[in-house]
Parts: C-alpha cells; sequence; structure tokens
C-alpha cells in the first residue's frame, strides 16, 4: 500500500512537471515580459548613474568640509597659534546633510520594493 | 547576470510557470500578476542567484510559487476563470494526452481545497509542513486532503483504464 502510494505520488509528479513544461506561452505576453526587463535594466542603469553622481558630489563636498575645517586647525597647532574661525565650514555641514538625507529617501523608495515575505532561496 | 541572458533564461521558463501560476491561482489574470511581479522580483534579485543558470529554473519557480501565495492570501476569494476556458487556456495542442492532459484534467475535477494541495505538492514542490502554513491549515488537514487527492484520482485513473 505505501509502496502503491509512492508511485502514484512519483507519477503524479513526473506527469504534472512535464504537462507544466509543455505549457505555451502567449507571444504577445512574452514580447510584454520583455520589454518590462528592457524597462527595468533601463531604469537599473539610470539609477547607477545617477548613484554615482550624487556619491561623488558628496564625497567632493565631504572632502572640501574636512579641508576648511581640520587644516586650519592643524596649521594653528603646527605654529601654536589661535584656531581661527571660518564660517564656511559650518555652513557646508547643513549643505550636506540636506543632500544627504534626500539622496537616502531616494534610494530607498526608489525603483524596487523586494517584499520580505518572498524566499529567494 | 545580464539583460540578454536574463531574458534568454526567462523565455525558457516562462511557459511552465504560467501554468504553474494558472493551476495555483486558476485565473488567468491573476497568473498573469503573479508572473509579472516574479519577473520583477527576479530581475532585481538576481544578484542572490547562487548556481549559476542551471539554479536559475528552479530558482525563479520558487519565486512565482512564493508570489502566487501572496495573492491567494491577499485576495480570499478569487473569482475562478470558467472551467472550460480554463481547461482551453492550459490544453497544449497536439501534446501526447496519455499522461500529462488526462492528470490535468482529474486534477481539474477536484474541488478546490484538494486541487490546491495538489497542485503546490506536486507542482508548486512545496513540503506538506510548508502548504500547511501558506494555506492556514494543519498538517493533519494537508494529509488528509492528499490522501483523499490520491484516493480520487486513482478512481478516475482505474476508470480511465
Amino acid at each position: 500500500m505505501g509502496s502503491e502510494s509512492q508511485d502514484l505520488e512519483l507519477w503524479l509528479e513526473d506527469s504534472m512537471q512535464r504537462w507544466a513544461e509543455q505549457g505555451q506561452f502567449p507571444r504577445d505576453k512574452s514580447i510584454q515580459l520583455e520589454r518590462m526587463v528592457a524597462r527595468m535594466a533601463h531604469q537599473e542603469k539610470r539609477r547607477r548613474k545617477i548613484r554615482a553622481v550624487f556619491s561623488f558630489v558628496a564625497t567632493f563636498i565631504a572632502c572640501i568640509w574636512l579641508l576648511f575645517t581640520n587644516c586650519p586647525v592643524a596649521a594653528a597647532n603646527y605654529f601654536s597659534g589661535p584656531t581661527p574661525a571660518y564660517p564656511l565650514s559650518l555652513s557646508i555641514l547643513p549643505v550636506l546633510i540636506s543632500l544627504a538625507v534626500p539622496f537616502i529617501v531616494w534610494e530607498k523608495s526608489a525603483g524596487h520594493k523586494i517584499n520580505d515575505e518572498v524566499r529567494y532561496e | 547576470m545580464g539583460e540578454e541572458e536574463f531574458i534568454k533564461l526567462l523565455h525558457a521558463e516562462e511557459g511552465k510557470l504560467y501554468r504553474i501560476a494558472l493551476a495555483i491561482l486558476c485565473n488567468e489574470q491573476d497568473a498573469w500578476d503573479a508572473l509579472q511581479q516574479a519577473t520583477e522580483r527576479a530581475w532585481y534579485g538576481r544578484g542572490t542567484l547562487r548556481g549559476g543558470d542551471k539554479a536559475f529554473p528552479a530558482w525563479i519557480k520558487k519565486i512565482l510559487v512564493n508570489q502566487s501565495l501572496n495573492i491567494l492570501r491577499s485576495k480570499k476569494r478569487i473569482t475562478p476563470t470558467d472551467p472550460q476556458e480554463m481547461w482551453d487556456l492550459l490544453d497544449s495542442p497536439g501534446e501526447d494526452i496519455t499522461d500529462m492532459g488526462l492528470i490535468w484534467e482529474f486534477v481539474m475535477k477536484l474541488g478546490a481545497e484538494h486541487r490546491k494541495v495538489v497542485v503546490l505538492r506536486y507542482l508548486g514542490g512545496l513540503s506538506l509542513k510548508e502548504i500547511a502554513s501558506e494555506l492556514g491549515i494543519s498538517l493533519g488537514t494537508v494529509k488528509s486532503r492528499l490522501n483523499t487527492a490520491h484516493s480520487r484520482l486513482r478512481e478516475k485513473i482505474s476508470d480511465n483504464h
């Protein structure tokens, strides 16, 4: 009885898998899927470019900010003089933050939203 | 994995995936939605694929089954496509129906609850525990439904011969 049931299970699985493999797929739907993948690939490239530009700008601003804040301190320490005040360094930080925050928000919301419920493995 | 490679692998599997989604959801529009969503998730999640091209069919099938189950859960009541229309959609002209066509005809004649268990087990490749968890029923109920489905299928097969 157990063996018979096992045979039926194997036969069912094999038949149903073969049945699924012979599935016909409408050509128009196939083209739609292809276009969808092409669109996602295009969006991905665009996002990668924007990300690279944002990273470059952020790094550049960070470097400038570090330069303006740290170099005078290092120079003042070296010469044992008073640390000069650089109002520019204070104004760059909010700029950096105001650029970084929208970028992070955009990064999180744009593009795909993968549902955690889906298990890929 | 690049765009062209992904499309090539997807084209090789799309017919099978569509049939599996149709078999689980019994609704043409929902099956198409599930396939589109699975494609999107597979595209963005392709970095997680281990095993290369060979692993792709099983991987995307798993995504599709999960996606179909998400749709099944989100829509408590799915309006099934008319059974005859469903049969026309799933029937492949010219295929050897000795086993494959008949098996689907038999499965379609099972009640919705039994059909779901059979489809998830043999097409979706889910374990009994997974089926129980996905359908929100006990393991005993899954086993019982599967046994009943086996008995009915056995009867139909012997009637047919």
